[in-house]
């Protein structure tokens, strides 16, 4: 089981890495444009094409990496009013809300994916690419989001009994 | 169903949820499936919100965003930033409260080469703020210029708060908000938010001298060389980054998102010129970049997916159309804007903000025929306000992260109130003399 | 008792390539009262993304759109020939090319092809350089999908953005020009940093009226069919459109947009480099439906 722990978090750590590297390649590669541009070599084509989907499936696969890092931004006024016990409790609410979310994505995304894959749906700007290997990102997400969430109620609820400090979980 | 059913249901969950906690991106999810459900028609509409998120967020004009953050954060782990700071320190002679002067002087030029106002707030936390302390100012006077400060930031360019405004904007408007000029004409006004800072500093410090001791006996005299030294070789060359982002820009070489990527380029460049890059520096960068674009993209892709549905359910329309039994004159609806986005603006953050209300206000302004750029200048410092307005305000976040443990939030709060009343009155400056907005890019033209 | 449509537009509400479904649904909402409404929810992308309006008319979200077939390749490939259509809309409805282009989109996008909105739009390259000849060598052209294959035919470098940067990138010379339709530039305010427009246009940008195939059969009866169709044909066979792009040719000239022609016979090779290119896009996607289409939408 820490095994398998272990090997989660090393998972969505490399997704967050990932990103952070394919940020740099879009910074590269827009700079690779621009002088072949201005030296009247050409262009790359499929530049912005290639840079969105690369935010889009980025965004949502390390998204549970942030989530980890406690880094999605919210509210956390109703936790630091109310009482410790009471805090951890609403904070096992959230989570199980969370999962319920992601659960949901899941679900529905993979009906987004198969249905793409079914009907051979192809988005084309320049590249023909299958829409079922863009929106596969969201499943894949959504499962590691739906773990992440059930990890972190059981978290919660093991340092019940510790001073659990609901500010090592805040915003930003 | 009839609209205000439905703008109640949707504005009342999402608000219902945040407020008890759930992450903001995840409140929206939530809300588009109840939405989906209700006004897109059961399981083929879930399926369509889904698809939706996707193409939310894959969109170009996004991607200055990631960039202008990673500009920032370059400088600050490379100590570039730190070095600056420290060569603004040395010119700065006896002024009271000496190093809250450094910290605006300094931010403000640090403004012009940062896109992200939480990475100058960290670094002028990290590098001004224990000294401050330590050397006896007020928690006060040491942490309320700092935070202000980032409002500076936002406003003078690069910014990815800009471009996230202007794209937002232009995506739910019928006049479309140029990014370039939106970028230019944060600067006058930020010019004159860093100055009145400064003429607070000086004359709350001259007033109580308590809240600043006065340190420059403390430093051995220095020559004038020594001086200025440091400013030549740590300082000026900065500004290779700020002529590079606006440079290529205007002199045509670049669109708004290639600039952004030449800025990143000529950080880079400099920082190894300065012997300061290492590839930990980058990558610790580029990794840090990647949390807070996932951050700010997972929203952006659940709460554009959010206005569409409120749109489809007649919602936006329904409200819109109440609006515009009233009547506003430009003016009035200006300041309802300004006071609805000042209420969010404690418990949300300026994504949201944006997101959620930019469907009512950019359909009003058509109407009204406003000029967006001017009210594009009020709808950022409006937003900016935000940012330091207790409860919920992520540079106050921010700061209480590189603060001391002993700071208490409250005391985060009270520095940085009267800054937030300085912002307020630029504000009022830019609704009633709406040439300090527009002014640099009339005259770009 | 009243059927209730809902009604979308891949444009902006209020734009010049909504209008006509604005108009139609005004005419269906009065001369179909009681019996028939359609209930306009607004345009893209304010309701829904562009690229999902043809996916969502599929999954019965929405009931009727109007949309270019531009914008909803991944559920119909074969839409990328529309542009292509040469011969008049009257003549596709008697050969059968009609017939043939409706059950696509039944089959593949359970969406029923009602009529065309649009039929005298053309697609044209605006440019800042003077030209001679039809070649683009050295010309950094800003491209949609549509204009690439044919921009590049011609030798010129196709360059994608975002229409918001369009205007900054022409300005300061990042581009030399861009592919756009007949009418729209002055609602980016092109034409102050635009010199000249290549005539003649090519391809025909077409703007259609389409339904989702369950509602259309399952949904409706026959009066309520008969109203749609008759009231769309109207609008389809009208041609006012003919004086109102002679018109805009007109301001476009007046803001300073000069018209480069070149000599017949390059003219001919033009619009035929420009066709050719599109048809081979057309024939890489549907190797087998491609050269049908071509014999119902030309006379070569
Ligand atoms: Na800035
Ligand atoms: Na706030």
């Amino acid at each position: 089981m820490t095994i398998a722990l272990r090997l989660f978090e090393k998972l969505i750590g490399f997704f967050g890495i990932l990103f952070g590297l394919v940020i740099g390649l879009i910074i590269a590669l827009i700079c690779i444009d621009v002088a072949l541009r201005d030296f009247g070599l050409g262009s790359l084509p499929w530049l912005i094409e290639l840079s969105e989907y690369l935010m889009y499936a980025g965004t949502f696969l390390a998204a549970p990496w942030v989530l980890r890092q406690g880094n999605h931004v919210r509210v956390d006024m109703l936790f630091v009013a109310l009482p410790k016990r009471l805090a951890v409790r609403l904070e096992q609410l959230v989570d199980l809300v969370g999962l319920g979310i992601s659960l949901v994505l899941l679900y529905y995304g993979s009906a987004v994916v198969s249905d793409a894959w079914r009907n051979n749906m192809v988005a084309y700007k320049t590249w023909y690419v299958p829409e079922w290997l863009l929106f596969l990102a969201i499943p894949v997400s959504a499962l590691m989001l739906a773990i992440e969430f059930t990890l972190r109620f059981m978290r919660v609820q093991s340092v019940v009994r510790d001073s659990y400090d609901v500010t090592d979980r805040a915003t930003l | 169903m009839a609209w205000p059913a439905a703008l109640a249901l949707m504005l009342g969950l999402v608000c219902l949820v945040m407020l008890i906690g759930l992450p903001v991106a995840f409140a929206f999810f939530l809300t588009n499936i109840v939405g989906a459900i209700v006004f897109l028609g059961g399981e083929n509409g879930i399926m369509s919100f889904i698809r939706g998120s996707m193409a939310s967020i894959a969109n170009f004009n996004l991607a200055p965003v990631p960039l202008f953050l990673v500009m920032g954060d370059i400088l600050l782990r490379s100590g570039m930033a730190f070095r600056a700071i420290d060569a603004i320190d040395r010119l700065i002679l006896a002024v009271p409260g000496r190093l809250s002067v450094v910290a605006v002087s300094g931010g403000t030029i640090f403004s012009a080469l940062s896109g992200s106002t939480i990475a100058t707030t960290a670094m002028l936390g990290q590098s001004l703020l224990p000294e401050m302390l330590r050397r006896g100012y007020h928690p006060s006077m040491a942490m309320g210029p700092i935070m202000a400060i980032g409002g500076v930031d936002m406003l003078i360019p690069p910014s990815a708060l800009t471009v996230l405004l202007a794209t937002l904007a232009s995506s739910v408007s019928r006049d479309k908000v140029s990014v370039s000029d939106l970028l230019i004409a944060g600067i006058i006004p930020g010019l004159i938010m860093s100055v009145c800072f400064l003429i607070w500093i000086v004359v709350r410090c001259w007033m109580r001298p308590d809240l600043a001791p006065r340190d420059e006996a403390s430093k051995a005299p220095m020559t004038l060389v020594e001086r200025w030294r440091p400013f030549f070789i740590d300082v000026v060359p900065l500004s290779f980054i700020f002529i590079v982002v606006m440079g290529s820009m205007f002199m045509g070489w670049a669109s708004p998102t290639d600039s952004a990527a030449l800025g990143c380029l000529a950080t880079v460049a400099l920082a190894l010129c300065y012997r300061a890059l290492t590839w930990k520096v980058l990558f610790e960068s580029l990794k840090s970049t990647a949390a807070v674009t996932t951050m700010i993209f997972f929203i952006i892709a659940a709460s554009t997916t959010f206005a569409q549905i409120l749109a489809f359910s007649g919602a936006t329309d329904g409200a819109l159309a109440e609006i515009a039994k009233y009547e506003f004159t430009p003016l009035i609806a200006v300041f309802v804007m300004i006071a609805i986005l000042l209420v969010l603006g404690c418990f949300m953050d300026q994504i949201s903000m944006m997101l959620l209300t930019f469907p009512f206000f950019m359909p009003l302004a058509n109407a009204l025929n406003m000029d967006l750029v001017w009210l594009g200048v009020i709808l950022l410092i409006s937003l900016q306000i935000g940012l330091l307005t207790p409860p919920f305000g992520l540079l106050l976040f921010v700061m209480k992260g590189v603060a001391p443990p002993e700071i208490t939030m409250r005391q985060v709060w009270a520095a940085a109130f009267p800054y937030t009343v300085i912002v307020f009155g630029v504000l009022m400056l830019v609704v009633f003399v709406p040439s300090v907005a527009t002014l640099l890019t009339g005259a770009m033209r | 008792q009243e059927v209730v449509l809902k009604g979308v537009a891949a444009f902006q509400e209020g734009s010049i390539y909504a209008q006509k479904f604005e108009q139609y649904i005004k005419a269906v909402n009065e001369k179909g009262k009681g019996q028939i409404r359609i209930q306009y929810l607004g345009g893209a992308p304010k309701v829904m993304p562009l690229f999902d309006v043809g996916k969502n008319l599929k999954d019965g979200v929405i009931d009727i759109v109007t949309t270019s077939s531009a914008y909803y390749g991944n559920v119909l490939p074969e839409a990328e020939a529309m542009k292509l259509i040469e011969v008049p809309m009257s003549e596709l409805r008697s050969n059968g090319g009609l017939a043939f282009l409706n059950k696509l989109h039944v089959e593949k996008a359970n969406t029923e092809f009602l009529a065309r909105f649009y039929n005298y739009e053309r697609a044209h390259i605006f440019l800042n350089k003077e030209i001679a000849k039809p070649d683009f060598s050295g010309l950094k052209i800003r491209v949609t999908p549509m204009y690439r294959p044919m921009v590049e035919k011609l030798g010129g470098t196709g360059i994608n953005s975002t229409p918001p940067e369009v205007y900054t990138m022409l300005e300061r010379n990042t581009v030399d020009g861009y592919g756009w339709a007949t009418r729209g530039i002055f609602d980016y305010s092109w034409q102050k940093v635009t010199k000249f427009r290549v005539d003649p246009g090519f391809y025909h940008p077409d703007i259609t009226l389409l339904a989702n195939h369950d509602t259309w059969t399952k949904k409706l009866n026959d009066a309520q069919r008969k109203l749609l169709l008759d009231l769309a044909m109207e609008i389809e066979a009208s041609t006012a459109d003919v004086a109102l792009i002679e018109a805009e040719r007109k301001k476009q000239e007046e803001a300073g947009i000069k018209a480069i022609r070149f000599a017949p016979a390059d003219e001919q090779r033009y619009v035929k480099e420009a066709r050719e290119a599109g048809w081979a896009v057309v024939n890489k996607i549907s190797p087998e439906n491609g050269p049908k289409l071509r014999g119902y939408f030309t006379k070569e």
